[in-house]
């Protein structure tokens, strides 16, 4: 009886021990939570206020929100403090190392899959034609809604804006520009998503540029050209060429709903003119060669490879016979990621960084920089800048987008050349050089005068109109491609 | 500035926490409060803080004149006067333009339709002062003699701005005197963290999904993409709205407040009714204790009551008919089954009631999700089958399948797993204390990943708001 109860008040007694052993050890827990976590966020917290902010992201192709500037107006608006707010997490240090972990753990979430960024909708039935005039016009519409308030983004990749590069430094070149635009502002085009992966391309996984369509935009886009031809008169020769872009020959056909026929978008145009406009047929030419390397598996340019079989196309049906490949100096850059990653983050495109091909003519040449708004030269060189490199690489041509160039080449055969285009005609313009006396080079969004007595006065006597298929069917760079036609001259207002 | 704000996390809450703690009074740690809580909302609302402070100011007066004439007719007029200024504040700043387009509808008036900007949680902190100024009339809370103390209380950033609607009488006793003990403030930030992951992991990225599959145009484009994309958005908005809530209770927490619970697993209801006792609890019983039992409650015309108490629910949450839709929807539905259905249910075997709950909670958040009514009308043909759309189509599939682990590991966060969890470690470890370190280990690692990785994901993504700043 007694043992009975002294063990009963043993297990007792070693309960209340285990018991106190439990809540003490539990105490230390606790403690360690706050002392870790706390400790944590004050290491954070110490690393994003004193460590340097990054300005640009060179892999997203774009500055970083500035600090705004503090004033009683910009604070009683509740702009300063939501610009600050932005400002403070777009800057983070090591933002691009810290985006490209966290878009690898998204890409853990679920199984590899092909991924679908943006707003896509069925734009066509199976077989590539677009379903109804009126389906296919809202969802183009939908896709270049202009949205100007970058913090509202809701994942969509047509947020993204601003796409200034820095400094290309050039040794060899004279050439003192500094900032340039390098791929296109994602807004301009008529499209319909972006598909990752699923899509493959050289023998590769790739990402394409799901193309919306809108053939009412095309009729008007020939119509603003046409208006050119009359404008310029008989002596004077317009080309269109309308460029197709990799979707049309890389996307599977189970995902064709999706993108709408650029061939129908290009015969569209071809067939829409209202003067005297003689078309390039580029779209044959490229397509006897999708099996090389005619576009960027990770960027919505083409390669430069891809605008020598435009150029040979526009070449013949001048009547010359174009240098083939060989002819050119050529050599690669390493590293190249493009804007489709710029656009989604999807670490499956930081993974298969491409080789870039560069092809120089070998004629003599010599191109003069003009700034685009005030044509002041600004300095001459080559069309190429040798230094861009990394997820720039495309900037080596023309030095990006919003350059005004003019090469003078060494041929003599009467006949001076201005070619109109978007970054699509970048890598293709220096090709000209082999076929022109003269090349003007202008970007349709960036000119500050009247192109029509721009080319008169430049005694020009070829014009080339240059644009993807996106291009050609979006309302706001025909908007462009008008005003140019139209802008008093002189005038120091850029398309855009 | 939202909670789950890189600026906030590691900015704002630290600097708070360390003036608050170097406080050495419950006097000095009060005004470190509401100089950091106006601060929290000067930040998103540089001049509708200067509302906030007037309510606070009216309501505070009123407190004083009702308590002052308390018995009296006075003290009558004193209440109403409080509750017609405040409900006046909030239908000018919330329903201005509602009530100008009705106004429009039924009249030969065309009145132009005022742009209306909401006052960031204007529609939280209207309810929260109106509980003082009534429960001060009724005798459930004292009256708070420092207007200070009143301003504390409406203005304590936790909660100021979506919930949970914290009652003056919850509080009052902890503004005047609270202690904090270690247990409190390692649950609080325990309980933040979690919140923080709900938000940014889970509801930030299913929210995406649901965004991208319910984007159409005009129709969805299968039965899956309108089934997966209101599913989604299920999961998004408990997620986010209870992520939320235990970020504000956790920082409460923290500060030595207890706030009520505001959310119980609702989605584990077996019936509409149980629904609202597990969503949005503070809201729930706001109306029930406010509008519903004054209106007279189950005693008479409750089938009235409780249509006013959905309509009012409906619109609390926005001027949009849709809102008011949906309100209505589940004043119905709660009719219908105090009427008959709870008492079927309760024959029938629980997994029906889980079905029909779901069904009707999934269906409600679609009127919710859609502000346009030919969309939510589109998206529901769609689940229903009718107009003949396919059953699957690629993007759906590849935004559901590159998602899927982490909406499997939603859809079981969403029934009571973890507390189950815990407890059996928490067993465990105390049979066997020599785990307890490999324990805490791996909580404590979980813990520093889960705002980790929420800090790494909010470094790259811009889709950040909570869904409750909207009402």
């Amino acid at each position: 009886m007694k043992q009975r109860k002294k063990r009963r008040k043993n297990k007792i007694s070693t309960e209340k021990a285990m018991e106190r052993a439990y809540k003490k050890q539990h105490a230390a827990y606790e403690r360690a939570v706050i002392v870790v976590i706390i400790a944590a966020i004050i290491f954070i917290g110490l690393c994003l206020t004193l460590l340097t902010r990054p300005t640009v992201s060179e892999l997203e192709k774009r500055t970083l929100t500035e600090k705004p500037i503090f004033s009683a107006e910009s604070y009683f608006s509740g702009e300063y403090t939501a610009d600050f707010t932005t400002y403070f997490s777009d800057t983070v240090p090591f933002r691009e190392q810290l985006v490209s972990m966290g878009s690898w753990i998204t890409s853990h979430f679920g199984i590899s899959t092909p991924t679908f960024y943006g707003n896509v909708s069925v734009v066509a039935d199976d077989n590539g034609q677009a379903i109804t005039e009126a389906e296919t016009t809202a969802v183009t519409t939908a896709a270049v809604t202009e949205e100007t308030e970058p913090t509202s983004a809701e994942g969509d990749e047509e947020e993204i804006i601003v796409t200034t590069v820095p400094e290309v430094t050039e040794t060899e070149e004279t050439t003192t520009v500094t900032e340039e635009e390098v791929v296109g502002n994602i807004e301009d085009f008529s499209n319909n998503g972006i598909i990752v992966d699923g899509v493959e391309m050289y023998g590769d996984t790739a990402g394409v540029m799901l193309f919306g369509g809108d053939s009412e935009a095309g009729k008007r886009y020939a119509e603003v050209i046409s208006a050119y031809k009359e404008d310029l008169g008989e002596d004077i020769n317009v080309y269109n060429m309308v460029v197709p872009t990799s979707v049309e020959f890389y996307l599977p056909s189970k995902y064709s709903r999706y993108s709408a026929s650029e061939k129908d978008a290009i015969d569209n145009i071809y067939s829409s003119y209202t003067a005297d406009v003689i078309s390039v047929d580029a779209y044959s030419e490229i397509a006897q060669h999708t099996d090389e390397y005619i576009y960027l598996r990770t960027d919505h340019h083409w390669s430069q490879r891809g605008a020598y079989y435009a150029y040979k196309a526009f070449a013949e049906l001048l009547g010359q016979t174009p240098p083939a490949l060989e002819d050119y100096e050529t050599g690669t850059k390493e590293g190249f990621v493009g804007s489709l990653y710029s656009y989604t983050n999807d670490s499956r495109l930081l993974n298969i960084p491409e080789i870039f091909t560069w092809y120089k003519p070998t004629s003599e040449y010599t191109a003069y920089y003009y700034d685009y708004e005030t044509l002041e030269e600004t300095g001459t060189g080559t069309l190429f800048y040798d230094s861009a490199s990394g997820s720039y690489c495309y900037g080596m041509f023309l030095g990006g987008d919003a350059l005004h160039v003019k090469a003078v080449t060494q041929l003599e055969t009467g006949r001076k050349i201005a070619v109109f285009k978007e970054s699509y005609g970048n890598a293709f313009a220096p090709f000209l050089v082999d076929s022109f006396d003269e090349v003007y080079i202008i970007d349709i969004r960036y000119f500050g005068t009247n192109a029509v007595e721009y080319i008169k006065e430049n005694g020009i006597t070829d014009v080339l109109f240059i644009n993807n298929a996106f291009a050609a069917n979006t309302d706001s760079l025909i908007d462009c491609i008008e005003k140019l036609r139209v802008n008093p001259t002189g005038s120091i207002t850029a398309g855009e | 500035m939202v909670f789950s704000d890189i600026f906030f996390i590691y900015i704002f809450l630290p600097l708070f926490l360390l003036f608050y703690f170097a406080a050495r009074n419950i006097k000095q740690k009060n005004v470190v409060l509401v100089i950091f809580s106006l601060a929290f909302y000067a930040w998103g609302e540089p001049l509708c803080v200067f509302l906030l402070i007037l309510t606070s100011l009216l309501d505070y007066t009123w407190g004083r004149f009702i308590d002052k004439y308390r018995g009296s007719r006075k003290a009558k007029i004193g209440l109403a006067c409080s509750v017609i200024i405040d409900l006046g504040i909030l239908a000018f700043f919330k329903y201005r333009g509602l009530i100008v387009t009705a106004i429009n509808a039924v009249t030969p008036l065309e009145l132009t339709v005022p742009e209306v900007t909401l006052p960031i949680g204007i529609s939280f902190y209207t309810f929260q002062s109106l509980t003082y100024t009534i429960d001060v009339y009724r005798g459930k809370a004292k009256m708070q003699k420092s207007w200070g103390k009143y301003l504390l209380y409406l203005s304590m950033f936790f909660q100021l701005v979506a919930g949970p609607i914290v009652r003056y009488s919850d509080v009052s006793r902890e503004i005047e005197n609270r202690t904090v003990k270690i247990s409190d403030f390692s649950e609080g930030l325990t309980r933040f963290i979690f919140g923080l992951g709900k938000k940014v992991i889970f509801a930030n990225n299913v929210g995406a999904i649901a965004d991208q599959l319910l984007g159409f145009d005009t129709a969805p484009d299968s039965v899956l993409a309108a089934w997966g994309g209101v599913i989604m958005y299920t999961l998004q908005i408990y997620f986010d709205f209870s992520g939320y809530s235990d970020m504000a209770i956790g920082m409460g927490r923290m500060c030595g407040f207890h706030f009520p619970e505001n959310f119980n697993y609702p989605y584990i209801s077996r019936s509409a009714t149980e629904f609202w006792r597990r969503w949005h609890i503070s809201l729930g019983s706001f109306f029930r204790d406010y509008v519903y039992i004054p209106l007279g409650g189950n005693r008479k015309h409750q089938m009235l009551n409780i249509l006013v108490v959905w309509f009012c629910t409906g619109l609390w949450h926005g001027a949009n008919a849709s809102f008011i839709l949906w309100g209505l929807y589940f004043g119905v539905i709660l009719i219908i089954e105090k009427k008959w259905l709870l008492k079927a249910l309760d024959t029938l075997p629980r997994i029906i009631g889980h079905i029909y709950s779901l069904l009707v909670i999934v269906v409600g958040w679609t009127i919710f999700y859609f502000t346009d009514l030919s969309k939510c009308g589109a998206c529901m043909k769609t689940m229903f089958g009718a107009g003949g759309a396919a059953l699957s189509d690629p993007v759906t599939e590849s935004a559901l399948k590159g998602s899927i682990w982490l909406i499997i590991a939603a859809i079981i966060l969403c029934v009571p797993v973890y507390g189950k969890v815990s407890e059996i470690c928490e067993k465990g470890v105390r049979r066997h204390p020599a785990a307890f370190g490999a324990v805490s280990a791996v909580k404590l690692i979980c813990l520093l990943a889960i705002i980790l990785v929420s800090s790494l994901l909010l470094v790259g993504d811009t889709y950040n708001a909570f869904l409750y700043y909207r009402y």
